[in-house]
């Protein structure tokens, strides 16, 4: 266990008056709720008890359905903020973006960039009791310093455990009642996640006092013998110890998920924006004994040498070799407890746009993968984009359902990715349950890259976000508008999808310095956004983002990469020193700006306003489209450029990705953080399931963060959502007025 | 001076090409003839106002953080980088470029409040002119250091 022999500063023992034990701190008031006897006669729902919210989404199944509807159409707009928890009282953070559980009368959550566990009285929004570790180097040098997504929650009999992953990787097994650590669980209550991975644990030092910087700048390091800490200047070795380093960085930032008694927990890598390295630490999913901490089983999302997929590694799959690095299972998961499957969104390989170091298909980067909870096998996996040069990480917890079609009763499971498509399998078999078919793509010109010759393309449901650009997506409100937006289409690749990243130096055959990027790297659907689904009509409502950006290449001279981002490393620590001489571009190499600005005449987009993006309904009983809505609503779009002169520009919709919810009678959504119409007030918004139509709007005090949850506590339905960053993280929570 | 702002239109492209071209030649000229012109401000003589960069500091954490950190943004790389450009091409930066994967996506006074909260990461002093959302008008200032202060580490405070 990480326990720090340097003393830090405890931002929540000033705030609460806490105890401090081996650096591992908790506080706890066991008396201020009488906890209820457990409900287990309950039958549980996809693994949920109906009106709780013991998973991430909701459920084992991600449904993020609720059955409740005391909140309902006729009552929504009179919600009223029934409390506001202040995260930002715990320490610092960045967006908030945790959804809380609620189980057997208490709400859990995290906050802080430590990671701070806490469980809340539900009624009162009082903190019941908190912990958090004190995790040194390992939380310093984190690549993912943020309160996370949440926790997972387990029962048996009475007791009860709230399970936490901490930015430093190290995962607690909490009293659900108490919050102290189970001593039966691990070393003291902590399993340390860095180890079990075949790797040694070396004492850790830092030579500087920050973060790590975007990716892998900054990094910690391997402790010279001896080496001691300087509490003035905040660097050397401070008795934690870790992986070297120097093979990369691990963390986590999504919560586990639970099945019958295994804990499945997944892995967080750097940034792949722009790395330096071009090794890093390969991701995987471990399954351990929810009572003991005991590790089960370990599968590697890239293969090692002998495991099935290996060869998609033409270069070496090993810990160390050139290219090897990520396939990150970052994102939350899904289960289906009957089945005994787990499934794992696998996030990409190294290096976002770039993969020129890591020839072939890189499984299982980018693909959906079931895996039996008792034994860590493969069922069955699908990737759905080889060899990945778009960012498209799987970037959010599937969505499992039971549906009729064509007649037949289908255990399904709906996959939402980046790249605008929902991809549909059986769950038990992974057979596609609409078509998947291998499309052939655009072919990379960029020195070094092998971009896959084809990519599988689904037949069925549409996309729900813009796919590349072609002529036919071009506006045309008169021939000289189009004429225009096709002039400045032509200066970047085009294509129908998957279009390979250029050379901002255009010294490729097209000579091209740019290509299209639709959806870009943030969908899509990230995961700000995804699914929820209504388990009762088969309808799924997938809220993601539609727009339109650029992607160009170039070399970064102080990065390992041959190519990458067209910025440069230099001058951050631990990046390669510049060749002598150089000097920083004094304007993007190529003097094409512009990503956003790009694709823009005079204000207005090349792009013709479709109903992409915001939310899209799909029946998922026949894979047709039925709605579609903005996320908050319609912008108006109007231009001074003598172009538009004399034309009505039609309405764009607002931008981000709303953050969805299910219950009996009503879809549920906040825009999101960069979502909605701008001026307008944060709201919460429902939605008439079976139309799109807006039931109810509520004013809340700033935009959602993460997507919300819902519960029923002492006969009042409540609504809670967290929202703000920085020292204004709060969670909110809304409940209907007193009669 | 002048032949940095662009007049031309919103059109962020036509926009940034002029600006290229204007800037390139100004850029060959020694960036001592900024200091010497009459109206040579300079980004350490109190450009934005401390509200903005409050505000500025929220929006960061909300929208850049998840990628960047206050060293990415100061010392070496950002001395290397920015310092002696004249603000308007930082502005046009970020936003054209940022949030790397959602470019453009904030208001042009939301860039203007996180590009003060920028300056202050690197010890520029607010004052009591607020900085205008506009790049044209952001050219005449021109970005500098304080003198004393942060030149090398960061202002980050863990
Ligand atoms: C999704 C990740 C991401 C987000 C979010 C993001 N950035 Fe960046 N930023 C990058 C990357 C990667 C680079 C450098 C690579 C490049 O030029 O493409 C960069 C570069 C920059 C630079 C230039 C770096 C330098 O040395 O000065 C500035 C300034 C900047 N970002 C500001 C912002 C601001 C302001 C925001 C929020 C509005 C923001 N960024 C949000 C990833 C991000």
């Amino acid at each position: 266990m990480a326990t720090s022999t340097r003393s830090r500063q405890n931002i929540a023992s000033a705030v609460m008056g806490v105890l401090s034990l081996a650096g591992v701190i908790w506080w706890h008031a066991q008396a201020l709720v009488a906890a209820p006897p457990a409900p287990e006669a309950v039958v549980l729902e996809r693994g949920n008890v109906p009106g709780e919210w013991r998973y991430w989404g909701g459920d084992a199944w991600s449904s993020r359905y609720s059955p409740l509807d005391q909140i309902n159409a006729r009552n929504f707009d009179s919600l009223e903020t029934a409390w506001q928890w202040n995260a930002g009282a715990f320490g610092k953070d960045e967006y908030y973006r945790t959804t809380p559980l609620y189980a057997n009368g208490r709400l859990f959550t995290v906050a802080s960039t430590r990671r701070v566990a806490t469980a809340i009285d539900p009624e009162t929004g009082e903190t019941l009791w908190m912990w958090r570790l004190d995790e040194g180097i390992r939380w310093q040098k984190a690549p993912r310093q943020f309160a996370g997504r949440g926790v997972a929650y387990w029962n048996e009999g009475n007791e009860e455990r709230v399970i936490v992953v901490t930015p430093g990787f190290h995962m607690a097994s909490l009293d659900a009642k108490t919050g102290v650590p189970d001593p039966k669980f691990g070393k003291n209550g902590i399993v340390d996640l860095q180890d079990g991975l075949g790797l040694p644990l070396v004492p850790l030092a830092v030579d500087d006092s920050g973060p790590l910087i975007i990716s892998d700048a900054a990094p910690a390091r391997k402790a010279k013998p001896g080496e001691t800490w300087d509490p003035v200047r905040k660097i050397g070795a401070d008795g934690t110890i870790g992986i070297d380093p120097s093979l990369g960085q691990i963390a986590n930032s999504s919560p586990a998920i639970i099945v019958g008694d295994v804990i499945v927990v997944g892995s967080s890598s750097i940034h792949g924006y722009y790395p330096i390295r071009v090794r890093n630490l390969p991701g995987h999913v471990r399954g351990f004994d929810v009572k003991t901490g005991k590790q089960l089983w370990k599968f590697n999302l890239v293969p090692e040498p002998g495991e099935f997929g290996a060869d998609t590694w033409k270069n070496g799959s090993k810990v160390g070799d050139e290219g090897v690095g990520k396939n990150d299972a970052w994102a939350t998961l899904s289960a289906d407890p009957e089945l005994g499957l787990v499934y794992i969104p696998v996030g990409m390989p190294l290096m976002d746009e770039y993969g020129g170091h890591r020839p072939g298909d890189n499984l299982f980067g980018n693909s959906l993968v079931a895996i039996d909870v008792k034994t860590g096998k493969r069922k069955w996996h699908f990737q759905m984009v080889h060899h990945d040069i778009w960012d498209y990480d799987t970037p959010i917890a599937p969505n499992l359902m039971d549906v009729t079609i064509d007649g037949r009763a289908r255990k399904i499971i709906a996959q939402p990715t980046k790249q605008g498509w929902l991809y549909v399998f059986d769950r038990a078999t992974g057979v596609p349950i609409w078509p998947i078919e291998e499309k052939p793509v655009l072919k990379s010109e960029v020195p070094g890259e092998v971009s896959a010759p084809t990519q599988p393309i689904p037949s069925k449901p549409v996309p729900y976000a813009q796919q590349g650009l072609e002529e036919e997506d071009l506006i045309d409100y008169t021939p000289a508008i189009k004429d225009s937006a096709l002039k400045l289409a032509r200066r970047c690749r085009m294509g129908p999808y998957f279009i390979p990243a250029s050379l901002s130096d255009g010294s490729t055959p097209s000579g091209l310095r740019c290509s299209w990027y639709a959806p870009g790297a943030a969908g899509g659907v990230n995961i700000d956004g995804g699914a929820s689904v209504d388990p009762e009509t088969g309808m799924l409502y997938v809220a993601s983002q539609s727009g339109l950006s650029t992607i160009s290449l170039q070399k970064d001279p102080c990065s390992e990469f041959r190519y990458s981002s067209p910025r440069d490393n230099c001058g951050l620590i631990g990046a390669l020193d510049p060749p002598p001489g150089y000097k920083p571009p004094s304007e993007r190499p190529g003097g094409f700006a512009g990503r956003g600005g790009a694709s823009q005449i005079g204000g207005v987009s090349i792009l013709k306003p479709r109903e992409l993006g915001g939310v899209t309904a799909y029946n998922m009983n026949t894979g047709e489209k039925a709605w579609w809505i903005p996320n908050g609503g319609f912008i108006p779009t109007t231009s001074r450029d003598p172009l538009f002169a004399g034309v009505t520009l039609p309405a764009r919709s607002s931008a981000g990705q709303a953050q969805v919810i299910t219950t009996k009678t009503l879809m549920i959504y906040g825009t999101g953080r960069s979502g909605g119409v701008p001026g307008q007030p944060p709201q919460l918004f429902a939605v008439d399931k079976a139309t799109g139509k807006q039931v109810g709007a509520v004013g809340i005090p700033s935009k959602t963060t993460a997507v919300p949850m819902t519960f029923m506590h002492k006969g009042k339905q409540y609504i809670v959502f967290a929202t703000g960053s920085g020292s204004n993280a709060t969670l909110v929570s809304l409940r209907l007025p007193a009669k | 001076m002048i032949v940095c702002s662009a007049k031309l239109p919103q059109n962020q492209l036509w926009r940034r090409l002029a600006f290229v071209v204007a800037c390139a030649v100004t850029a060959l000229v020694p960036l001592s003839v900024h200091a010497q012109g009459p109206a040579a401000r300079t980004t350490v003589d109190g450009v934005y106002t401390s509200l903005q960069a409050t505000k500025g500091a929220d929006i960061y954490a909300m929208l850049c953080q998840s990628c960047h950190s206050a060293e990415s943004h100061t010392g070496a790389p950002f001395r290397n980088k920015w310092v002696g450009k004249p603000l308007g091409e930082l502005f046009a930066y970020i936003s054209s470029e940022m949030p790397k994967t959602e470019p453009g996506s904030l208001s042009a006074d939301e860039y203007a409040v996180v590009l003060a909260y920028i300056l202050k990461m690197n010890g520029m002093p607010a004052g009591r002119r607020t900085l205008v959302a506009d790049a044209s008008a952001l050219d005449s200032i021109r970005i500098d250091l304080p003198k004393k202060g942060v030149t090398g580490g960061s202002t980050r405070q863990r």
